[in-house]
């Protein structure tokens, strides 16, 4: 099976080529063999390439959003190093100071303590103040110093939480739309990925099989190791993004014991997912107990620094209620334990489990296996590994369906057809344009004016319309140039953020490595390894296209324009 | 805190399982010039590395799970198999004699790690 040519492996029958995954839908030979694998086989094809650009963007986006809050915080390098640690007394007492002065009369005070990677700093939030009593307005969010009280100032940004979100907001569209979107491309991926375990025979096998420099076949063996290597996470990760938004998708099962309308729809979330024991405002003023003994309640029972935030409900009412919610550090499932209190005698009313039902429990499970949220530093990288290697083995599917077809082509001498020539521009303007795109944020942030009106949303729009100018241009030039030219572009881009961070604030590497600040350290020499990856990868393509063109590697042994990038992926 | 006793028992043992079950294949041991031992008899060779591999992974799942609990311990453990099985496919295609000494040398230093793990 290894002595197998390429161009065997193409035309030969299905037993030759050991392999011969995605196959289906090239049955030249008419063998009629492996009727169900041979469906399969089609249906792998072509749902994997119908929404497999949109899959990449989610993926990548994603998989770049296991460190949404440290990319938020190089986005906002005013912001001094983690609060984290401080005494949560204290800190609870000077956002509520905050809150007294920002939003006097609200219906709703949240207060955020720094208990871990995910909160840095302090923060609140609120709703429904009245301006009228001298709220700064009806509802807002602030990051505050725990160390001052005062609100920090930092550039306006939509940080990593925004490159995160994109993931299934897909960021220009409604909600809708984006739901239905990210839907179907979420079922598609299931789809590929079951029928690519039943067409891929020697799973096992296979496994360590990598054989590079030969073209087609080489695309093959890092398609399947990039999938095989993290099926288990690839499983999970589609499954759980389907139960996500599974009132979404299956809303007839809430509606048959709730009801159709709105309404009845915001009482199903609401039994599910709010805490019990909520009222209504009494309309009767009553002073909200001190914070203190609740604190040291919810201490002794979860440990020092666990409180993650505190919801405090009609601040100031009869009626007022305290949520404690416990930090999220400790089990895979999302969400942890909540304590409720009342606000004015400080009673402590109810104690409500991480899930309140089995069903509930498996929910939070794939949620919190999907966010990764508890992940401690070493698994988070993996997660975000494992999401590169998501990325890759879409990427590699994709260009495998391009070189197929190209070669086929080629064998013919017939003229590459519209199809193949859009797939091999989308592939290149969506591989390597993405990143390219999400390099671009960054400079955005760090390049426009830091008192600009709407320079938040400017990043992003940068960031779209960097990628619209690759697409472009990978329409507009040869293929393998235009892999070259981008691969070099996008190695430039990664590469001289760290140069960029340097110049235009006073945190450049150096710097933070002398003040162990170790967010500002892993994101410098994270995109200054990736740039040097893509630049890398730009050279390799470029070398081997010169080969080609002084005749040293022949186009007859099976390596095309098209299958140029990489041999190694 | 996890110590790092444990996560370094886990990776080891990991490797050494990956490394041993792809040695196991007749194709990736020749091209791993294992065939000097396994010329001694791949009869023995063969299901031997298997049954090493196998235990190894097994025994990497008992110190995870152990040490970090079911839910955090499993998706541990399935992130560092990715990790460990993409660099016993780098060594078996590009440096295909490191991949021997590599993963005998964490047969053997695994168990050892996981008795120091035991005991302390």
């Amino acid at each position: 099976m290894t002595r197998t040519s390429v161009g065997k492996g193409l035309g030969g029958s299905p037993k030759a080529d050991g392999s011969s995954k995605a196959d289906g839908s090239l049955k030249a030979d008419g063998s009629p063999a492996g009727g169900f694998r041979q469906a399969m086989s089609w249906l792998h094809t072509w749902v994997g390439l119908t929404l497999g650009w949109v899959l990449f963007f989610i993926f990548l986006t994603g998989t770049v959003g296991y460190f949404d809050t440290e990319i938020d915080r190089w986005m906002q390098p005013e912001l001094p190093q983690a609060q984290t640690g401080l005494n949560s007394t204290d800190t609870a007492q000077v956002l509520l100071d905050r809150l007294r002065v920002e939003a006097p009369g609200a219906d709703r005070w949240f207060l955020t303590l720094p208990a871990g990677r995910h909160q840095p700093y302090p923060g609140i939030f609120w709703q429904g103040a009245s301006t009228k009593a001298g709220a700064s307005a009806a509802s807002g969010e602030l990051q505050v110093n725990g160390n001052t009280g005062e609100p920090f100032s930092a550039r306006d940004t939509g940080g990593g939480q925004l490159l995160y979100q994109m993931h299934w907001r897909l960021h220009y569209l409604s909600r809708t739309q984006a739901d239905i979107i990210v839907g179907f491309a979420t079922m598609f991926m299931l789809v590929a990925l079951i029928t690519g375990i039943i067409i891929h025979k020697k799973i096992f096998r296979d496994l360590f099989t990598f054989r590079p420099g030969k073209g087609q076949r080489s695309w093959l063996d890092a398609h399947n190791v990039l999938s095989v290597v993290a099926l288990p996470f690839h499983l999970m990760i589609t499954y759980s993004g389907l139960i996500f938004m599974g009132f979404s998708y299956m809303p007839l099962i809430v509606a048959a014991h709730y009801g159709v309308d709105d309404e009845a729809r915001q009482q199903f979330i609401s039994e599910v997912f709010d805490p019990p024991g909520l009222v209504d405002s009494a309309r009767e003023p009553a002073p909200l107990v001190p914070l203190g003994h609740l604190i040291a309640a919810a201490e002794d029972r979860w440990g020092e620094n666990r409180v993650r935030s505190i919801d405090i409900r009609h601040p100031g009412d009869s009626n007022a209620r305290i949520i404690f919610y416990e930090n999220i550090e400790r089990r895979v499932a999302s969400g942890g334990e909540r304590l409720i209190f009342d606000g004015v005698s400080g009673e402590l009313l109810h104690q409500v489990p991480p899930a309140t039902s089995a069903a509930k429990g498996a929910r939070d499970l794939f949620v919190g296996l999907h966010e990764g949220l508890f992940a401690p530093p070493v698994l988070r990288w993996l997660f975000f590994f494992s999401g590169l290697l998501g990325s890759g083995m879409i990427a590699t599917g994709l260009v495998l369906w391009a070189v197929k077809r190209r070669q086929r082509m080629e064998k013919k001498h017939s003229l590459p057809h519209l199809g193949l020539r859009l797939v091999e521009k989308l592939n290149v303007g969506t591989v390597v344009g993405l990143p390219i795109g999400i390099a671009a944020y960054f400079w955005a942030n760090r390049l426009l004016p830091v008192a600009s009106v709407g320079r938040a949303d400017w990043e992003v729009h940068l960031m779209f319309l960097a990628w619209l100018m690759v697409l472009i241009h990978a329409a507009c030039r040869p293929n393998h140039r235009a892999w070259v030219e981008q691969l070099a572009i996008a190695g430039l881009a990664f590469g001289l953020l760290p140069l960029l961070n340097l110049l235009t604030t006073d945190r450049g590497l150096w710097h933070s490595l002398v003040a162990n600040d170790w967010v500002f350290v892993g994101f410098d020499l994270t995109v200054l390894i990736v740039g040097l990856m893509l630049g890398w990868t730009a050279w390799r393509v470029w070398q081997k296209r010169s080969l080609i063109d002084t005749g040293e590697i022949s186009i007859k042994q099976g390596r095309s324009a098209q299958e140029l990038p990489g041999g190694q992926s | 805190m996890v110590s790092m006793l444990s996560s370094l028992t886990e990776w080891v043992l990991g490797f050494g399982g990956m490394g041993s079950l792809c040695l196991s294949m007749k194709s990736h041991a020749m091209k791993s010039h294992a065939r000097q031992i396994g010329n001694l008899n791949y009869r023995i060779w063969r299901p031997g590395q298997k049954w090493m591999g196998w235990s190894l992974l097994a025994l990497s799942i008992a110190i995870v799970v152990s040490a970090r609990g079911w839910g955090p311990g499993l998706v541990s453990f399935f992130g560092m198999l990715s990790a460990v099985t993409l660099l016993v496919i780098a060594l078996i295609t590009y440096r295909p004699r490191w991949l021997v000494p590599a993963s005998l040398a964490c047969v053997a230093v695994g168990p050892i790690l996981t008795g120091f793990y035991v005991l302390f």
